[in-house]
């Protein structure tokens, strides 16, 4: 846990740092002349509170005992699949628009349901092909959603 | 009276009645399965509300909330798995009930405990809304930056004893939701030159969608292959006369504190479960039976995170400020109706309002009738495999997500969140937060430059009215209460 502090500690202040600097370089209050402050203000008001919790986070994260200091599995069989799932939603989303929702989507479904479920390939594609085709008429149909206009078949 | 007929007329047609029993339902379903939470549910179908009008999406909603808080007590009195966190403390003692094969009779005392609870919530939902709504009426810039930052402390109180990464949380939620175009100077924040795509803003939906549904599904495939088996017979669901009595006793009590619970900006349906536990061993004539498959200890929890569900649309209805997660969700469906929730809901669409209370308890009494009715098919849907549902859960996320502005762009911020989600949940950081940020932290802030501009830049416009300093006192009571409570019980320790 203290390594997770330490990593989300050091995100959150380059995050804050990185935006007071942006920020302080917007319009202020007095170059609006109305006494209103400016669009810079706001966010730097709420990166100092985000400075301030992430001080705090370290400081109780230097002070934390040995004993309430649980490990995070980042890299155990679970999280592996995790991460190569994502993996394979990111390709999903990247041929989403040039190849269109019908065609990736029952791949991605054949992908993940063969992998977890390892049922007969004939079996894992027809439940696949109909999850897709429920979730696009549901939408397409009765929601007027329209998920035909990218892709090969575009309507 | 009229306004009833009005209400019947227009609003509460069969097809809204159709539409609410889907979301009853779907809502029970989801709320059964370990894993999905009422939140994952609303956002997850939320999607499904764009193409209706008002008062359809936002019953059918009010249908899958009030099922989802229900349905998570099926799997916790079956398997001893809560189905949402609302229903961890029936776990206790409705699976000790169905070990000893009474599993029918701890789903009666749910079923009818959660009705009573949610009966209790609207009829406050009836009574005190309007008169919220009137005073909320007097609300200026300033009293409204106060509610706001009001509802912004109260991130401390649902971060469990991580507070300052609850915090972080929020500032992150409320950071993102400055970027785009600054409302009161038209300044454009953190975009990239000429990207529509972030000028616009980044919609909080995907983001929920993200943070909820895709960051859990995620977590669902950590343990995929793991599925439990169904132990108990259901037989004997209505309940006996002696449990009449004891339910009758104890779930109008706890359906009452629920809701006071779910008035409180922040405080969920798992708060007002376990308060519910504790007031039913407090007034329960058995409280020696709590933990040993009691009926008191049942009905306890179960009015309690119903209550919850009519007390959190309050706050959500009155003034804006969401009184839990699911209805932040809530307040973006109405937003997208071209809605506003607030005190002028009440006086420009007075038939919605009115047609939400009384659907309300509609959807409690399909809930009820659902339940005594289908309660051994929803015990089926324990029986959906993790291996096909997770895969369809993502596909539901993308076009979810996509839904709202046809944006693929919005899908991309909605799986970002969801990756993002996953490992802030990895280092125990709560994302609820995030949500009421990226709600109430836009309105902190329009509100608090208007009222600038209309005192000229003078800051005392914010100690000028009774309800700012009432709001003030309430913000510093939130803020220190528990410093102050702690340094007095030391005192008196000594």
């Amino acid at each position: 846990m203290k390594k997770g502090n330490l990593v989300l500690a050091a995100i959150c202040a380059v995050l804050s740092i990185g935006i007071i600097v942006v920020a302080s370089g917007y319009p202020t209050a007095a170059d609006y002349g109305t006494g209103v402050p400016g669009p810079g203000l706001w966010p730097i008001v709420i990166s100092i509170v985000l400075l301030g919790c992430t001080a705090i986070l370290l400081y109780r994260t230097w002070k934390m005992k040995p004993e309430n200091d649980t490990k995070i599995e980042l890299w155990s069989t679970g999280t592996r699949r995790v991460y190569i799932t994502m993996g394979i939603l990111a390709i999903y989303l990247l041929l989403l628009e040039p190849v269109g929702f019908l065609i990736t989507t029952t791949v991605l479904e054949f992908i993940l349901i063969q992998w977890f479920a390892k049922k007969n390939p004939a079996i894992t594609f027809v439940i696949s092909a109909a999850i897709t085709l429920v979730v696009y008429s549901a939408f397409k149909f009765l929601l007027n959603v329209p998920i035909d206009t990218f892709g090969i078949f575009v309507i | 009276m009229s306004l009833l007929i009005e209400i019947f007329q227009t609003s509460l047609t069969p097809m809204v009645f159709l539409y609410m029993a889907a979301g009853v339902l779907s809502g029970i379903c989801i709320g059964a399965l370990p894993g999905l939470t009422a939140t994952m549910g609303v956002a997850l179908l939320l999607p499904m509300t764009f193409g209706m009008d008002a008062a359809q999406g936002i019953l059918m909603l009010l249908g899958i909330y009030c099922g989802a808080i229900y349905g998570g007590s099926i799997s916790a009195v079956l398997l001893h798995t809560p189905g949402t966190p609302a229903s961890a403390a029936t776990a206790i003692d409705g699976y000790a009930l169905a070990q000893r094969g009474e599993a029918g009779r701890a789903l009666g005392t749910a079923t009818l405990s959660s009705y009573i609870g949610g009966l209790v919530s609207v009829l406050c939902l009836w009574l005190i809304s309007p008169q919220l709504a009137k005073l909320a009426l007097q609300f200026s810039s300033a009293e409204f930056f106060l509610l706001a930052v009001f509802g912004l402390c109260i991130i401390g109180n649902i971060s469990g004893e991580n507070i300052e990464k609850g915090l972080i949380c929020g500032c992150i939620g409320i950071l993102v939701a400055t970027v785009g175009i600054d409302s009161v100077t038209s300044y454009i924040r953190f975009s990239p030159e000429g990207n529509y795509n972030f000028m616009g803003g980044i919609s909080y939906i995907p983001i929920m969608i993200g943070l909820f549904a895709m960051s859990q599904a995620f977590e669902n495939i950590e343990d995929i292959f793991s599925e439990e088996e169904i132990q108990a017979k259901i037989t004997n669901i209505l309940p006996h006369k002696e449990d009449l009595k004891k339910i009758f006793r104890i779930a109008p009590v706890t359906g009452l504190i629920g809701t006071f619970i779910g008035i409180i900006p922040g405080a969920g349906a798992d708060i007002g479960s376990f308060v519910g536990y504790n007031v039913a061993r407090s007034i329960a004539k058995e409280p020696e039976k709590f933990g040993t498959g009691s009926v008191e200890a049942i009905s306890g929890p179960e009015g309690g995170n119903n209550g919850v569900t009519g007390g959190a649309m309050i706050p959500m209805l009155t003034l804006g400020v969401p009184g839990d997660a699911v209805t932040a969700i809530m307040i973006g469906a109405l937003t997208i109706q071209g809605l506003t929730p607030g005190p002028i809901l009440f006086e420009s669409n007075k038939v919605l309002v009115y047609t939400i209370f009384l659907g309300m308890f509609i959807a409690n009494t399909l809930m009820c009738l659902f339940g005594f009715a289908g309660i051994r098919l929803f015990t089926k849907v324990l029986s959906v495999p993790k291996v096909i549902l997770t895969p369809a859960i993502f596909v539901l996320c993308i076009i979810g997500s996509f839904a709202m502005k046809n944006s693929l762009f919005d899908v991309w911020v909605m799986f970002i969140a969801g990756i993002v989600g996953y490992f802030l949940g990895k280092v125990k950081v709560p994302t609820s937060p995030a949500i009421l940020g990226l709600i109430l932290g836009p309105m902190a802030e329009k509100n608090f430059r208007t009222a600038l501009l209309k005192s000229s830049g003078d800051p005392i416009v914010f100690f000028n009215t009774p309800i700012c300093w009432f709001f003030l006192i309430l913000i510093f009571v939130t803020l220190f209460g528990g410093i102050i409570k702690n340094a007095l019980f030391k005192k008196k320790a000594k």
